[in-house]
């Protein structure tokens, strides 16, 4: 089955190429000869039409798009996340219920991954703390466990 | 539009059955986001609702395979259950819930792939696996679409009914691109080498006794099981030729159905003895013991060799340059 939209049928459209300047008219920052079209909407540089990208309905000069992709500053440019809260949760379960003795080193590490990335970004869908404060309750009480476990061995010898 | 407050996207409908990963689709303000996910990190694609040209459904099966999978699972647990005296509620609770799956699988109707074509490109959308999912999920979408690039005329809703001439008019998909990588093969050369060690055990099992060769067999089989899970999500990713995937399929298959029918005939001879211990994994003295061992280790031996020769070759061909073009 085949669902088509208009765009299937639109053909293929001319790119933009910038109209040359003549004397006295405003030219592009980034290509002087050509005439500027509109302005960027984040750093104000005149754009001719060659530069002028057009994202969500406003007006971007291409250093401003780089830039806000690399400084992770618009949502709408990222492409990949580390959802730092199932790792933390996952170094607070897995390492407990395969076998126990690993979660000496599981633990910690879901405490520290839950310190640590408490604030960084984790998913863009919508996502609670949820996990990694499950993380943080499992792993205290993992170590708790460890606590009792090592006292009562300790008080154990002694009493011996 | 019906977004909650501060909320960028809205879930569609589509999950696939999936334990390592996890497909979603969701629906933004102007984009269709495609999300990949690995459990512990997030890959996103966007479609602009402007460039989305077409949806293509295509119907892959009746039910699902892992239908079958489960509806054998069910089987291998409920039919034992019938016989035997003891471990009959682990049986039957397991056979249940395998049953249960299975019926909710084949009550969610035939499969199919769901590919998304613009301009240029043309993806397949993982999360929408059933048809019915997909259909709904495209009923939703449809308004949003239209809205951006205005309704659809009644010639492009009719045409998959009109003749050629006019299917002829509309042009030509760009071809499915190929983006898989091709794999190293180094998990394949390790699934390989841990079938030969396990033929080896099976041999010295026959001679050397004890726990220790007990927990290296069990130590090796759940490290197999574990490479074959860990092969099977790289097919979808990575590229392998198909000899090395049938053997890897070969060697999951063998390996499963020989060690099931080694714990139920040890758990029969238990019957036999009238011991009620649960461990069956232990007993050595029950009838089909060699042939049953000596099968295993031929097998294994013979899939570890032919799949270890295979990815040897195949890595030859992966240091090899690339065809120059041919001249003028």
């Amino acid at each position: 089955m085949v669902r088509a939209f208009p765009a299937l049928f639109a053909g293929p459209q001319a790119a933009a190429t910038g109209e040359v300047s003549l004397a006295g008219e405003a030219g592009c920052f980034y290509h002087a000869e050509k005439r500027a079209v509109v302005t960027c909407h984040q750093c104000g540089r005149f754009l001719c039409a060659l530069c002028r990208v057009e994202f969500k309905g406003q007006d971007w000069c291409p250093g401003c798009l780089e830039s806000s992709s690399r400084k992770r500053k618009q949502v709408d440019f990222e492409n990949h996340r580390v959802l730092y809260d199932s790792a933390a949760l996952a170094f607070a379960t897995f390492p407990f219920l395969l076998f126990f003795w690993p979660s000496v080193i599981g633990a910690p590490l879901a405490l520290y991954v839950s310190i640590r990335y408490w604030k960084a970004p984790t998913s863009i869908l919508p996502r609670t703390k949820v996990r990694f404060l499950l993380a943080i309750v499992l792993a205290l009480g993992q170590l708790g466990l460890m606590g009792f476990i090592i006292y009562a061995i300790v008080n154990a010898r002694r009493l011996a | 539009m019906k977004w909650r407050s501060g909320r960028r996207y809205r879930r569609l409908p589509g999950r696939p059955f999936s334990v390592f990963s996890r497909a979603s689709l969701w629906l933004g303000e102007d984009h269709l986001l495609s999300v990949q996910s690995n459990r512990f990190s997030e890959d996103y694609r966007r479609y602009y609702l402007r460039d989305i040209q077409a949806f293509i459904l295509e119907r892959t099966g009746p039910v699902s395979l892992w239908t079958y999978s489960m509806g054998a699972l069910a089987a291998g647990f409920l039919a034992p259950g019938l016989f035997f005296d003891f471990q009959k509620t682990f049986l039957w609770v397991m056979g249940g819930l395998s049953l249960g799956i299975t019926l909710y699988l084949i009550a969610l109707g035939p499969t199919c792939s769901c590919y998304i074509q613009t301009a240029v490109s043309r993806e397949e959308l993982r999360s929408l696996r059933w048809m019915r999912t997909a259909e709904k999920t495209l009923r939703i979408i449809q308004p949003y679409i239209e809205q951006v690039q205005g309704p659809m005329t009644v010639e492009i809703a009719a045409l998959p009914t009109e003749p050629p001439e006019v299917r002829a008019q509309v042009p030509t998909p760009p071809p499915l691109p190929t983006r898989k990588q091709p794999d190293s093969g180094w998990g394949y050369a390790l699934l390989f080498v841990l079938l030969l060690l396990d033929a080896l055990h099976s041999y010295l099992s026959f001679t050397v006794k004890g726990t220790a060769m007990n927990v290296a067999g069990w130590t090796l089989l759940i490290a197999e099981m574990a490479c074959v899970v860990w092969l099977t999500v790289r097919f979808r990713r990575f590229d392998i030729p198909g000899s090395i995937r049938a053997l890897v399929f070969a060697a999951l298959i063998i390996t499963a159905a020989l060690t099931y029918t080694a714990n139920l005939l040890a758990t029969f001879e238990k019957q036999r003895q009238h011991d009620f211990t649960p461990a069956t994994v232990f007993v050595e003295n029950y009838p089909g013991y060699v042939p049953l061992h000596v099968t295993a280790a031929a097998a294994d031996g013979i899939i570890a060799a032919a799949g270890l020769l295979l990815v040897v070759r195949y890595r030859r061909t992966l240091r090899r340059p690339p065809p120059l073009p041919a001249p003028q």
